[in-house]
């Protein structure tokens, strides 16, 4: 039997926050985020970044996430898996999977299971294991209402 | 039990197929394709096996197209094509959720596809142990990185 996937972490709001983060993840082979019913200040998009080194600091340039087309396969520089595709500051919740999470020199896979017309896949190039995971808003600006969930399977 | 491993990496140059077997033992099994190029700008091509390789299912109906509709009869197939039209270079990812289990078709679900999970069927209830990847046209490779990651 695999190992059951377990609640590592969540959040769920009591005051404004800009980001929230979930740190000492590197244990974990494979992760799931859960968002729902997030509220921003600034109309933008719910988005997920990672880290290499437990939040220190985050991938953020433009490249570090890899959008595949699911059209033709190409690949669209992105600084964050966004998590839908229009912006709001009402109510928007958000899923991604990352199957190979903590894996060495694979590229890791971002999954985002929104069943709409462009959410699909993106790679991370990252050589190293990720082991943090940031959850924030494009636009900037706090984090109003909501919940986060983060799911792991060691 | 763990999760997923690396099983094997390619990058293949100068051939037509890109061939993985030794994969039986999998009960999970994701293909990432980074960069693949051709020598011409195709489709990348998937087909399975049950003998390790020794032969691949390439018949019509060896594997099925679900649309997003849901409709039946569900659409015969020779190979899973990963994307909708030609590109070079070209991603994708294929996840095969009971890749070795007996008794049942196997699903083939491509989480790169534009509709979030675009499914397919392989039609055999043996259990499966080899993948194939080419391209369109029998193009060879010219670069690019082929991942093969597996769970127990």
């Amino acid at each position: 039997m695999p190992n059951p996937w377990v609640l590592i972490d969540s959040w769920t709001f009591s005051v404004n926050i800009t980001e929230r983060d979930f740190l000492n993840l590197g244990a974990y082979s494979e992760l799931n985020a859960l968002l729902r019913n997030i509220t921003t200040a600034n109309s933008g998009l719910l988005q997920a970044q990672v880290s290499i080194n437990n939040g220190s600091s985050w991938l953020t340039a433009s490249g570090d996430y890899k959008e595949v087309s699911g059209n033709d396969g190409s690949q669209a520089n992105l600084a964050a898996a966004s998590l839908h595709i229009t912006a709001a500051t009402t109510a928007r919740g958000g899923h991604v999977w990352f199957p190979n999470w903590n894996m060495p020199t694979v590229p890791k896979v971002a999954s985002r299971r929104n069943l709409n017309t462009t959410l699909g896949a993106l790679l991370i190039p990252q050589a190293n294991g990720l082991n943090a995971l940031r959850i924030n808003n494009s636009a900037g600006g706090n984090l109003t209402a909501g919940q986060i969930f983060v799911w792991g399977r060691l | 039990m763990a999760g997923f491993a690396s099983v094997a990496t390619m990058s293949p140059s100068g051939i037509a197929n890109a061939d993985f077997a030794g994969l039986g033992s999998y009960s999970e099994l994701m293909l990432v394709i980074n960069a693949r190029t051709c020598a011409i700008a195709q489709t990348c091509l998937v087909q399975a096996s049950i003998d390790g390789g020794s032969s691949w299912l390439t018949a019509s109906g060896d594997y099925k197209l679900l649309g997003t509709t849901g409709a039946h009869p569900l659409t015969d197939r020779t190979q899973i094509a990963l994307t909708n039209v030609a590109g070079s270079p070209l991603s994708s990812v294929l996840w095969f959720p009971w890749w070795n289990l007996v008794g049942k078709w196997k699903q083939a679900f491509i989480i790169s596809g534009n509709e979030g999970l675009t499914q397919f069927m392989v039609a055999n209830n043996a259990a499966l142990n080899a993948l194939r990847v080419f391209n369109g046209a029998s193009a060879n490779f010219t670069g690019g990185t082929i991942y093969i990651l597996g769970k127990p």
